[in-house]
């Protein structure tokens, strides 16, 4: 039987009426991983407990709404006991004494930790390219980049190495890697989600995301994450989630605002798929409309001074002293502290640099204090559009998924691909990336966006599209 | 550039090769060129944005962690010390 | 010495709170074992979140209310960056006044004996650092042993504005402050390292010198002598004084140079995202303004409203329990104020010295007391009294023992017979009838009509 054909709902029920037991799909999960994965590179820690674990949920009958269900977590979540490394040599061997939030929840509810997923270093990036690791491919095409941060997690979704997986999006790391690979990833209402446990990129900006193939198994698993943690003082309380009225979501007559401006910048394939996506939209009811939203165009701009800066003061910590690479202590502290940092990224050191720059004396307001500034009209410039229409939709990326290489001595067209992700994380609100369909063979995701703690609302559209667009399933590799 | 790069190469404790020195100047100027625009963006004082506005208060109430498993993770410990390099 | 300008920078532990300010380690470290009181939040690893403790929020509103200081509706918490190994995350969460930041509380003042008013610019929170120590000499050391049990602790920085003249000033203050502290629950005093001062000072506009590392309210004095020594040692020779941090050398008794790469670093501030802006709700405020009153304001309405002594008033302001005593006892007895304010000022304390015992809450007895004194009991009479008060046996003031006409005429006799020359002076000089009506009023033992006995002392010479 090829479970991972079947939806992470169904095989929830399966395992649920015991026609298959949790043993038997983690082993099958981890066996498929070890077959597969050698030419993805989607996981850096594979978690050999997890039958065992397994075998133990299934003996004290402790299934929870997750029942035995294998996930996969990005490497940049702490997993307890489990290696986690943000695909960072400096974190190579940290094994984190604690777990984070949602992983707590996913364990009481049942949930099987499969493995660690690749990742653009520390979360910066958005094609998978700058791990520590070496690059994940894109299931689809694997001379092609699987989009990032979250390279790793929708890699694994999209091959059928894992039914689901969390991811994190602080720049539209979630949505990214779900357009380029085919599949669903959620941005969830800043503070909706948890972040005690997610090793910070930029804390103002990021949340932790469910992956899954399709509308209703990324919204399950959003189900058991999301939801206040006093561990967390950024994070806010959600109304209650349903999946049986996102099931039930009436499309009809629903408000649909077009950003033209940004879409006339996207490149003529996947406009021309995005425009087939606006279609469908009409197609289950809504009311399609285009605008114009002043001032999206800084959006970028402000997202990396604001990222980076808060960037370069969480990445201060790795010194060796605590935790991590060791440092040595024979020389000079300053220099000791040097030596462990050179184990960082080309990527990462560009971030930090950057970053504090933004903040040093002299720029701080020119920089920060104007990224504030932009951030904040974007925010009141998106919510005003969502108080008119029920949501904006634009395309997640502008461009078609880029050969691995290819762009490396071409950084700003790489900066430049997060354009319509960014927004979103600015303004703290929810936006869903779900497969539209093929452009020259590769995925063409389009992006919904929706007023903070509109998820359901978000999953229901979602939902529609998706019975209209269909789903890409998995790849046979 | 280079006495730039320099510089705030050593304010982040970071350290380049010469390799890394042209790639990371090159990123640099892409990330750079990005945030030009905003230098026609006017601003007064702007007060902080923090996008959650609601105080979580924790109570004074002592909760015990695992030390040892904690310090168990820390690269070198000397008579339950953390071991460090020298502050000079 | 009005050349001179001090400015201090005070941290205080918040050694009344049970944990740290961000995680629920325990705060109370000292003498514990090296890393026992950490927790992954306090020692930085990746993933890790501050969560503000809700009881630091209220020793601040009630250090700031003591200190007359304005507190802010909304604050933030901001983010210190910079690299050195007793910091994990190497940034510290603090609060700032810049770039948009506003710190818990701004101004307010301390009185000096000498009337001199210290103001202080503003007050915030913020964590403190672990401790690095080294088991042989720093030179030969091969490595550093870092202690985080002290990391994350709650610190108050309070810092004035350089209103202070001498060094002698400078240690009033912090005793001073220290007694405030003491009486709003928090001890610093009686606990190392909870008080820890640098200090600002400058001569004639001259540059501005820090010294750091001051332990001990002896230690700011003489550390400030001497740098004040140092200054004009170097301005009489003409040369420059320059603008750096030095320490103070205890052991040496002189202010040494930093290295400079320790002096103006830029500690890049920026809003710390993790946490919320600190609101003080008004229900809190509301319920600590009802325990703390600022001690300028008390002195200023027992001097206004009862006529005490500034420096009586100031003395019993100081002390918690001199205070509610007053308050308790005036409240019924409005016209015994004065009297009450001098008992709890001087007597009580003078007593209260050689004993070791509490004070006493019989307000009853201590009125009495009063009315005492009132009634121009001697100073032993009252001691006496009192005494009996403070060991809690009933106070009974010979209130019955009143002098009649007759007493008063004998008195008047004693005393004109014993003191002829006085007497002839007095028919002339007022100041000499004066005398006599004192020698008079000594004379007498109980409550006397003092009107009558004046007038029956005139009329005995015949004015």
């Amino acid at each position: 039987m090829k479970w991972e054909r079947l939806s992470a709902i169904r095989l929830i029920e399966e395992l649920k009426s015991g026609s298959i037991t949790s043993e038997e799909i983690s082993a099958y999960f981890l066996d498929r991983i070890k077959k597969v994965d050698h030419i993805l590179n989607s996981f850096i820690t594979l978690n050999e407990k997890a039958v065992k674990e397994a075998e133990k949920i299934d003996k004290d009958k402790k299934g929870g709404r997750l029942a035995g269900l294998p996930i996969a977590i990005k490497d940049n979540i702490t997993t307890k006991g489990i290696r986690t490394t943000c695909a960072s040599r400096i974190l190579e061997n940290y094994v984190p004494p604690y777990d984070a939030e949602v992983i707590s929840r996913i364990k009481r509810e049942g949930g099987i930790i499969i493995g660690k997923t690749n990742m653009d270093e520390f979360a910066m990036g958005s094609s998978g390219e700058n791990s520590g690791f070496g690059p994940t491919k894109n299931p689809r095409d694997l001379n092609r980049v699987p989009g990032g941060s979250s390279s790793g997690s929708a890699a694994a979704v999209a091959a059928g190495l894992a039914p689901l997986a969390l991811g994190s999006d602080t720049g539209g790391s979630i949505r990214a890697p779900a357009s380029f690979t085919g599949i669903v990833g959620l941005k969830p209402t800043y503070g909706a989600v948890s972040r005690f446990g997610l090793i910070a990129y930029a804390n103002s900006l990021e949340q932790i995301g469910p992956m899954g193939k399709n509308v209703l198994d990324a919204a399950y698993l959003y189900s058991i994450i999301y939801g206040e943690d006093e561990k967390d003082s950024t994070s806010l309380p959600s109304p209650p989630l349903s999946i049986e009225r996102i099931s039930n979501f009436e499309a009809k007559g629903v408000k649909v605002a077009i950003l033209t401006d940004l879409v006339s910048r996207v490149d003529e394939p996947v406009r021309k798929v995005f425009e087939r996506g606006i279609n469908y939209v009409s197609e289950i009811g809504a009311e399609v409309s285009e605008v114009k939203l002043e001032g999206i165009d800084l959006a970028l701009p402000a997202y990396y001074v604001i990222a980076c800066s808060e960037a370069s003061s969480n990445l201060a910590r790795y010194d060796g002293v605590r935790f991590g690479v060791d440092c040595r202590t024979n020389l000079s502290w300053r220099d000791a502290y040097k030596e462990v940092r050179k184990l960082f990224g080309k990527e990462v050191k560009v971030r930090i640099m950057l970053g504090a720059y933004a903040l040093s004396a002299g720029f701080f307001e020119e920089y920060y204090v104007k990224a504030v500034k932009v951030r904040r009209k974007i925010r009141e410039g998106l919510k005003k559009l969502l108080k008119r229409y029920d949501y904006i939709a634009i395309p997640t990326m502008p461009v078609l998924p880029w050969r691995i290489g290819e762009k490396l001595d071409d950084p700003l067209y790489v900066y430049l691909s997060d354009a319509l992700t960014v927004p979103a994380n600015l303004a703290g609100v929810p936006a869903i990336s779900l497969p539209i369909g093929l452009a020259d063979g590769l995925p063409v995701g389009i992006q919904f966006i929706a007023d903070e703690f509109e998820e359901e609302k978000l999953f229901g559209l979602a939902k529609r599209f998706e019975e209209e667009a269909g789903e890409l399933g998995v790849v046979d590799l | 550039m280079k006495g730039e790069l320099e510089y705030l190469a050593d304010l982040v404790l970071l350290e380049l090769t010469r390799e890394e020195r042209r790639e990371v100047a090159k990123r640099l100027k892409a990330l750079k060129s990005v945030l030009k625009k905003l230098e026609n963006v006017e601003v007064g004082e702007e007060p902080p944005f923090l996008p959650t506005l609601r105080l979580k208060l924790r109570k004074d109430e002592p909760k015990v962690f695992n030390v040892e498993e904690l310090l168990s993770i820390v690269p070198k410990v000397k008579d339950r010390y953390v071991k460090g390099p020298k502050t000079i | 010495m009005n050349d001179v300008k001090i400015g201090l920078e005070i941290h205080v532990q918040l050694v009344s709170l049970k944990t740290k300010l961000f995680c629920s380690c325990s705060a109370d470290y000292r003498g514990k074992p090296p890393n026992t009181n950490v927790c992954p939040v306090c020692m930085g690893l990746p993933g890790t979140l501050p969560v503000l403790n809700e009881k630091a929020v209220e020793e601040a509103i009630k250090v700031a209310k003591a200190l007359s200081a304005n507190i802010s509706n909304v604050s933030y918490f901001f983010r210190k960056n910079y690299f050195y190994p007793d910091l994990a995350k190497n940034f510290q969460i603090t609060q700032y006044d810049k770039a948009g930041g506003i710190p818990f509380a701004t101004g307010g003042y301390l009185k000096l004996s000498n009337g001199r008013r210290i103001r202080i610019r503003r007050m915030q929170l913020e964590e403190d650092p672990g401790r690095i120590y080294y088991e042989v000499g720093i030179q030969e050391a091969k490595y550093s042993l870092i202690d985080y049990n002290r990391h994350g602790v709650a610190l108050i920085e309070i810092v004035t504005e350089p209103d202070i003249r001498e060094p002698r000033e400078a240690r009033e203050f912090l005793e001073k402050l220290s007694g405030i502290l003491e009486e709003l629950g928090i001890p610093v005093g009686g606990y190392e390292g909870a008080i820890r001062c640098d200090a600002n000072i400058s001569l004639r506009e001259g540059a501005r010198v820090e010294v750091k590392n001051i332990t001990g309210f002896s230690a700011v004095e003489k550390a400030l002598s001497y740098e004040i020594t140092r200054q004009r040692n170097l301005i009489k020779r003409g040369i420059k004084v320059e603008r750096e941090t030095r320490h103070w050398d205890e052991r040496r008794r002189i202010t040494a140079s930093l290295r400079k790469k320790e002096m103006e670093e830029d500690y890049r501030y920026f809003p710390e995202p993790d946490l919320p802006p600190l609101i003080v709700r008004k229900d809190v405020l509301e319920r600590i303004e009802g325990i703390v009153k600022p001690i300028e304001e008390v002195i200023k309405d027992y001097v206004k409203k009862y006529g005490v002594e500034e420096v009586i008033a100031e003395r019993i302001a100081r002390d918690r329990r001199l205070r509610t005593l007053f308050d308790r006892s005036v409240k019924n007895r409005p016209d015994l104020a004065r009297h009450l304010a001098s008992l709890l000022a001087n007597e009580i304390p003078f007593l209260m010295k050689r004993k070791e015992i509490e004070l006493p809450s019989n307000v009853k007895g201590l009125l009495i007391v009063a009315e005492a004194r009132r009634d121009g009991l001697s100073r032993d009479e009252i001691l006496k009294l009192l005494e009996d008060w403070l060991h809690g046996k009933e106070v009974i003031h010979h209130k019955a023992t009143t002098l009649k006409e007759a007493d008063l005429e004998d008195i008047v006799k004693k005393v004109t017979k014993k003191n002829p020359k006085v007497v002839e002076d007095a028919k002339k000089n007022p100041r000499a009838l004066n005398y006599l009506m004192g020698l008079a009023l000594r004379e007498a033992k109980g409550v006397i009509d003092k009107k009558k006995l004046f007038d029956l002392l005139r009329r005995s010479l015949g004015l």
